[in-house]
């Protein structure tokens, strides 16, 4: 008789998973995992920047020039879709961890960090979501397909759960990890992501607060001879400046845990066609003398790598070089890490708060000037107005942190008269041009979902 | 004389052959006959239609023979058994190879295109060792298959003497005969498995007589059906020029420039030959050689055979070695016992270039949309990789003939082998019990080396391709099986009864494992070992296994009224606990009118069986392990800079997955009138696909996973099949045959919860065919700029103010003045809905003819981006854009060409366009074969019993109104046409020996 009785030779059964502290380490580097998808960090965090007006992203089939046009995306679209997964993936398998690992017998220390781990990691996926789409389903537990057709929360909720999370995880993560597990949340990355939360959501007073308690860690910003290392596997991790960084290794052998930063910038003839580049506006932004410019940007005439840059791989004549290593034997399978927040970001967030709650004060004129001179540029001119101080905050958080993950979000969050006129702004590629419109302030909730679940209606307007 | 025993009139053409010889002779327009032979041999008397005779001669100098059609005992092989033709009354259609001639088809399940009704085969490419057709029975009835709607999930289950196992390396000269079980009564035997119909194989065995030798041999030569043909070096950077104009950008070249692609002049500018002059091999050699030996006394009975082809492909750096052999041996031990042993095996040896890791397809691909700009070489002897006299207005890749020889090289080793023992007991006449037990084993062992290449931009010399790497990849199947039946006969007077019980269990798995190293620096040395940079492994297995009862009941009463029943209770690992078993059942019934009384008068009515059928069938393609919830190990993040294990779950289990149940009603006719010259055969089906397996989306908020396996839906496939042979002669000495068949589908799906759409393009929708086009109707192009942006007549077109004259008109189908997804339809159909067939053969003396036509009437494709694509970069077209919109030329369907602009194009994600949706109907002329048998008395002094001859041709002939320089007879549906191996149009000489 033959046994019909199969297994998975190579997967576990979901019963007998979630039993010893091995599968709790297990259970929370499966969250980790979603951060390298090209969905989120491995792609799609860098090259939100041509979505806004940083760059120009040339293949339609990747679908960011939809978007940035404004135009030729809609709720159907792969984008919105994508994105939206992703976050749920790595919301749902933080959630299997905080429902699991509370019951398994291990470590009591060890078990209490992984939770933390996964309140920060949870926290960093609604961030972005709700950052994206407003409105999203608040999901915190295991649910079946049965009780899957949920609707969704108000953003403040999200926003109230997110930071009872981050709160949570930075009473407990540790400041430091030893070598073996560097890479994992600490407690500066919680406040951190705490102090940006609070300012993307105009919580001045908390975000100056927390700021300051990531002060109060001791970071520091690195030399001016690093700055352009701090993005490259030279000077990754470091304990001055760093301080979340999503990990990836390059020729391990095992793919998709390598960066593809070097492959999409079009710096070397190996490395292929530019899938994004920066454009003559962002060029037009830096001020004279300002290193952040030759860090970020390929110029025709300079060489990389020692070879010459030709510019055909381009289609705005520019490359991006900001952590593409220069090796023209790596390509998709880069040991660059993507530079989630560094204390660079700490001190445009304290600024940004403090002028907008008290003004152009010294703590403000501190913080920037403190990121100008890093770079080789004077100091701000004393007496800067409010509304002054804010476009030269805006101005030098695009510049610093530009391909950080950072640009888009800012211009969503700066609201329409911004975002109408970075689109606008943007007139230097040949026949690519920007339409404005207010439905662009969020993402529209994925068609493919709704039409699942009909209790996710009403859709986001104008969409 | 030969007469007719029935009505006593002399036979016209009928066939005397000394037995073992092929020497012999045909009588004359009264039947007489007059040939030569020894006392001591056997005539063998046979007319088409009729039953054959056997007559020693002795000492008779006349013998006078009778055939009798109403001995006809067809017998065809059917599931686990063999049944009268005249008794069967499922849908079976069969092929013998003996019909097929000479046609050199490398893939044996090829001869069945255009041969037997209701098959849908697609040949889709001839690249050495990669060739095997994809083949549906019937139409597409489960929604698992993909965008390409032609893959496993829609196969039929193929047994090769009852083994299941593949077709792809059977040499076709072994096989003598095809059974496609179609209907479900045919085939619910096979239970679970069979829902996408059944292609039994049975080869050659060994006949009692002195020890025959075969030998076949052909040397072929194959060229591309079809080449596409794209811009020159001179046109492309015309119409760069004006796609850039066309946008407001300046011009791409100088006038000097286009001086020097014209006339040539400088060396870094590209004049020599086009990519496809280069990459393919025009008559590309052929050759295959088949042996075989036959024979076998009372007691024991044996074949044994082997086989060796060698092919080039036609495109540069494919090809394709194979070996086979086969020992079929019967041993009959006692009047009660009869054993043997069947042991077949392969050896294919394939080649083809890594080209980037991509493979032959993407060089095709490359030929097509490089930019035609640089040489191949430059004149300091390296490849050339972009042009720097043309920097940043050219590509920058390496050339695609230099990748493709330079590149690297993949190959693929397939390791086939099938021992299958069986035992056969008879303890009481027409009761025989019968043990089989078989192993189809199959190892696949790829490698893909990617060699580090030196290249040149026509000044600086670089590395490129990589950093020398190689990769090893091993998939073992090994599927064994054990089978047990009984089989009685009774005949009660004018009742005849036969039932069979049985018990068969199958195991299946399969293990993976593959290794990689980097850091090759020398193309000579390409084993793991030698380079040790960035090393990988990998490896997996998995497994499946079924268990099965089944039974089957036969009646007639006097070969007039025949009933069968067959039932299979059929137990899969695949599917859920609670569902593990299934009941398949079928009954059929048939009424051999012509032998009823009141025909009796009609004398040209030999034969006249009105058949029908029903029963159901299962589908079990859900993957292994669907009802299980598994966490998987394989998801790592990198801490400390190493790699570390992570775990989730990817997927979503439904633990009560069961079988895809499929429903044939089959009604049939069978006809043979006119003394056996013409038979006829039509059926008409209807099969019902219910519980359809399919996967229907659930929300991401569970978590991102892959829905479960659920069975949800109806899927129809309706129609009509006819096939139609004559058999006729003009005098003794001219013998004709023509047949003809045509099958008809219609897929719809019935009945489907929520829609699907893949790919952004192909969406299967309740009350359409499944995997329909779906996307924009373009109903022209713009003739004028303001016509472009009148919002007010044509709505916003998806370019907005990008949208010129010359652009496609979107239609805004719901009139709410813009064009957006809301305004997609359907527009197009992949399912063919007929094939058709058509042969003719003509015998006059010693010489025999043989043509084969073959088409499809209703498939649509695809068209793909590359070349298509208006110059969106730096790639090149196809020379369709010679005939672009331009103001001079107002008149076409083409549209302007403009850089970067995506909206005349039907991308592989954007939705499809109407424009791109081409009719790949097409009939033709798949095989011709003239050939000439050497008369006896000179082939006996040579001393062979047989020596033919002869000349063929394959796809020599096509007529279709398909885009120009591509085959319509691409299997793939979605993006079709430019990237795919070309078809071969091949000539083929051989000789045919036997002693």
């Amino acid at each position: 008789c033959a046994d019909l009785d199969r297994y998975p030779l190579n997967a576990i059964g979901e019963p007998q998973f979630w039993s010893s502290s091995d599968d709790a380490v297990l259970g929370i580097n499966g969250v980790y995992n979603v951060l390298a998808h090209n969905h989120m960090y491995r792609d799609f965090m860098r090259h939100s920047d041509a979505i806004g007006d940083n760059a120009y992203s040339q293949y339609s089939f990747n679908y960011y020039l939809e978007i940035s046009e404004g135009r030729g995306y809609d709720a159907s679209s792969v984008w919105p879709l994508n994105f939206w997964k992703k976050s749920y993936e790595g919301i749902v398998r933080a959630n299997e961890v905080l429902e699991n690992v509370p019951d398994i017998t291990m470590d009591e220390a060890t078990k209490s960090r992984i939770l933390a781990e996964a309140h920060f990691l949870r926290a960093l996926f609604y961030f972005h979501l709700t950052n994206l789409y407003g409105d999203v389903p608040l999901v915190l537990t295991k649910q079946t397909i049965g009780e899957s057709l949920v609707a969704r929360d108000p953003k403040a909720t999200i926003v109230t759960q997110i930071l009872n999370d981050l709160t949570l995880a930075a009473s407990i993560l540790p400041d430091s990890y030893g070598p073996s597990n560097l890479g994992r949340a600490t407690k500066g990355a919680a406040l951190t992501l705490k102090s940006r939360v609070h300012l993307y959501n105009k919580q001045y007073a908390e975000a100056i607060s927390t700021a300051n308690e990531v002060i109060a860690l001791g970071y520091d910003l690195l030399p001016q001879s690093s700055y352009k290392d701090m993005f490259l596997p030279t000077l990754e991790n470091n304990a001055v400046e760093s301080i979340f960084e999503v990990q990836f290794l390059g020729k391990s052998g095992t793919s998709g845990v390598g960066s593809s930063f070097n492959s999409n910038s079009g710096a070397t003839p190996s490395f292929g066609g530019a899938s994004y580049s920066p454009i003559q506006e962002l060029i037009d932004a830096y001020e004279p003398g300002d290193i952040r410019r030759n860090v970020t940007v390929l110029e025709p005439g300079q060489t990389f790598a020692g070879l010459a840059f030709d510019p055909v791989r381009s289609p705005t004549g520019y490359a991006l070089i900001k952590g593409v290593i220069p090796d023209v034997t790596i390509t998709d399978d880069g040991d660059a890490n993507f530079v989630v927040m560094r204390y660079a970001e700490v001190l445009l967030n304290l600024a940004e708060a403090e002028n907008e709650l008290n003004g152009p004060t010294t703590i403000v004129y501190n913080a920037i000037n403190e990121i100008r001179n890093r770079v080789n540029l004077l100091d701000l001119p004393g007496g800067m107005s409010q509304e002054e101080m804010r476009i030269a905050i805006k101005k030098e958080r695009r510049l610093e942190l530009a391909f950080e993950g950072h640009r888009y979000f800012d211009l969503l969050r700066y609201g329409s008269a911004d975002l109408k006129a970075s689109m606008e702004s943007v007139t230097s590629v040949q026949g690519h041009e920007r339409i404005y419109n207010d439905r662009l302030l969020q993402w529209p909730v994925p068609q493919n979902e709704i039409n699942i679940d009909q209790n996710l209606l009403p859709q986001n307007s104008g969409w | 004389t030969v007469t007719n025993a029935e009505t006593g009139e002399p036979l016209i053409g009928a066939n005397i052959l000394i037995k073992g010889t092929s020497n012999g002779t045909i009588t004359d327009l009264n039947g007489i006959y007059s040939l030569n032979a020894e006392k001591s041999s056997t005539l063998v008397f046979s007319f088409i239609g009729f039953g054959s005779k056997e007559e020693i001669v002795g000492n008779r100098s006349i013998i006078d023979v009778n055939l009798s059609g109403s001995e006809l005992d067809e017998v065809i092989v059917v599931g686990y058994g063999t049944q009268k033709k005249k008794n069967l009354t499922g849908a079976v259609g069969t092929l013998n190879t003996e019909d097929i001639g000479s046609q050199s088809v490398t893939s044996a399940a090829s001869v069945l295109q255009g041969r037997v009704s209701g098959v849908q085969l697609i040949q889709g490419s001839a690249q050495p060792g990669n060739d095997n057709p994809t083949i549906q029975i019937r139409g597409v009835g489960t929604v698992r298959s993909s965008i390409d709607g032609q893959n496993n999930d829609s196969a039929p289950l193929v047994l090769v003497d009852g083994v299941q196992s593949t077709l792809n390396d059977v040499h076709p000269n072994d096989i003598e005969s095809f059974s496609v079980l179609k209907d479900a009564s045919s085939a619910a035997i096979y239970g679970a498995r069979a829902a996408n119909g059944v292609i039994l194989v049975t080869t050659k065995r060994g006949k009692s007589g002195k020890p025959k030798v075969s030998l076949n041999s052909y040397i072929a030569f194959q060229s591309a059906t079809a080449t596409p043909s794209v811009l020159s070096p001179y046109n492309f950077a015309l119409l760069k020029n004006e796609a850039q104009t066309n946008i407001g950008n300046t011009e791409s070249y100088t006038q000097s420039e286009l001086d020097l692609f014209k006339n040539g002049g400088n060396p870094l500018y590209n004049n020599g030959p086009s990519f496809f002059d280069e990459g393919y091999r025009k008559g590309a050699p052929l050759q295959n050689h088949y042996f075989s030996v036959t024979g076998g006394t009372e007691y024991v009975k044996y074949m044994f055979s082997a086989g060796f082809q060698d092919q080039e492909g036609i495109v540069i750096e494919t090809d394709s070695k194979r070996y086979n052999f086969r020992s079929n041996v019967d041993v009959k031990v006692s009047e009660k016992f009869r054993t043997g042993l069947n042991i077949s095996g392969s050896f294919t040896n394939s080649n083809e270039p890594n080209y980037s890791n991509f493979g032959v397809t993407q060089l095709v691909r490359d030929m097509i949309r490089h930019a035609p700009l640089n040489p191949y070489r430059y004149e300091n002897g390296y490849i050339s990789m972009g042009n720097v006299e043309l920097s940043g207005r050219t590509s920058t890749a390496i050339h695609p003939i230099g990748l493709a020889k330079y590149g690297g090289n993949d190959n693929t080793k397939y390791y086939r082998a099938t021992p299958n023992l069986y035992m056969e007991l008879e303890p009481i006449k027409d009761l025989i019990f019968k043990a089989n037990g078989s192993v189809y084993v199959e190892d696949r062992k790829q490698s893909f080396f990617r060699s580090k290449m030196t290249v040149s931009d026509g000044k600086n010399v670089f590395t490129a391709n990589g950093l020398g790497e190689y990769r090893e990849t091993d998939f073992l199947n090994t599927t064994s099986t054990f089978e047990l039946t009984a089989r009685y006969n009774k005949t009660f007077g004018k009742s005849n009864f036969g039932g069979l019980a049985g018990y068969t269990s199958q195991a299946y798995r399969q293990d993976f494992l593959s290794a990689a190293n980097e850091g090759y620096n020398n193309d000579l040395l390409t084993e793991l070992d030698v380079a040790s940079l960035n090393p990988s492994v990998g490896g997996n297995a998995s497994e499946w296994a079924l268990q099965s009862y089944f039974g089957r009941v036969n009646y007639d009463y006097d070969g007039k009224y025949l009933a069968e029943f067959n039932i299979r209770y059929d137990g899969s690992s695949r599917f859920g606990e609670n569902n593990q078993y299934g009941t398949f059942p079928s009954f059929s019934l048939g009424w051999n009118m012509a032998k009823e009384a009141f025909m009796a008068n009609l004398t040209k009515v030999n034969e006249m069986k009105i058949r029908a059928s029903w029963g159901q069938l299962g589908n079990q393609n859900i993957g292994n392990y669907s009802s299980i919830a598994t966490v998987n190990l394989d998801q790592p993040y990198v801490f400390g800079n190493s790699l570390v294990a992570g775990a989730a779950s990817r997927a979503l289990a439904n633990p009560n997955v069961k079988w895809e149940t499929t429903e044939t009603t089959d009604i049939g006719l069978d006809m043979t009138i006119f003394d056996y010259k013409l038979s006829f055969t039509a059926d008409y089906y209807n099969r019902k696909s219910k519980n359809v397996l399919l996967s229907p989306p659930v929300v991401a908020t569970l978590g991102n996973l892959s829905p479960p396996v659920q069975n949800q839906g109806e899927i129809q496939n309706q129609g009509y099949e006819f096939s139609l042979n004559y058999y006729g002669n003009i005098g003794s000495e001219f013998r004709y045959s023509l047949s003809g068949n045509w099958s008809h589908n219609d897929n719809k799906v019935l009945k489907l919860d929520s829609e699907f759409l893949s790919a952004n393009k192909v969406l299967t929708k309740e009350g359409y065919p499944i995997n329909s086009f779906y996307g924009h109707v373009i109903t022209g192009i713009f003739q004028s700029d303001i016509e472009a942006q009148d919002a007010e007549s044509f709505g916003l077109q998806p370019g907005a103010t990008l949208v010129s004259a010359g652009d496609y008109i979107y239609e805004d189908r719901d009139g709410n003045g813009i064009v957006n997804a809301d305004d997609r339809a359907i527009i197009g159909d992949p399912n063919i809905r007929n094939t058709y067939g058509m042969t003719l053969t003509a015998d006059y003396k010693g010489f025999n003819f043989r043509m084969m036509f073959q088409g499809v009437l209703g498939r649509d494709v695809e068209n793909g981006v590359f070349g298509t694509d208006g110059m969106r970069g730096y790639s090149n077209l196809t020379n369709l854009y010679l005939d672009r919109w331009t103001p001079e030329n107002p008149d076409t369907d083409v549209p302007r060409v403009a850089t970067n602009y995506k909206y005349n194009t039907s991308l592989f994600v954007g939705p499809a366009l109407s424009s791109a949706i081409l009719n790949a109907s097409y009939l033709r002329m798949k095989h011709i074969e003239l050939g000439y048998t050497f008369p006896v008395e000179l082939t006996e002094r040579l001393g062979f019993s047989n020596l033919r001859v002869y000349v063929a041709g394959q796809n020599l002939l096509t007529f279709t109104k398909f885009v120009d320089g591509f085959d319509p007879e691409d299997a793939s549906t979605f993006n079709n046409v430019n990237d795919s191996y070309p078809q071969a149009k091949t000539v083929s000489m051989g000789v045919n020996i036997s002693f």
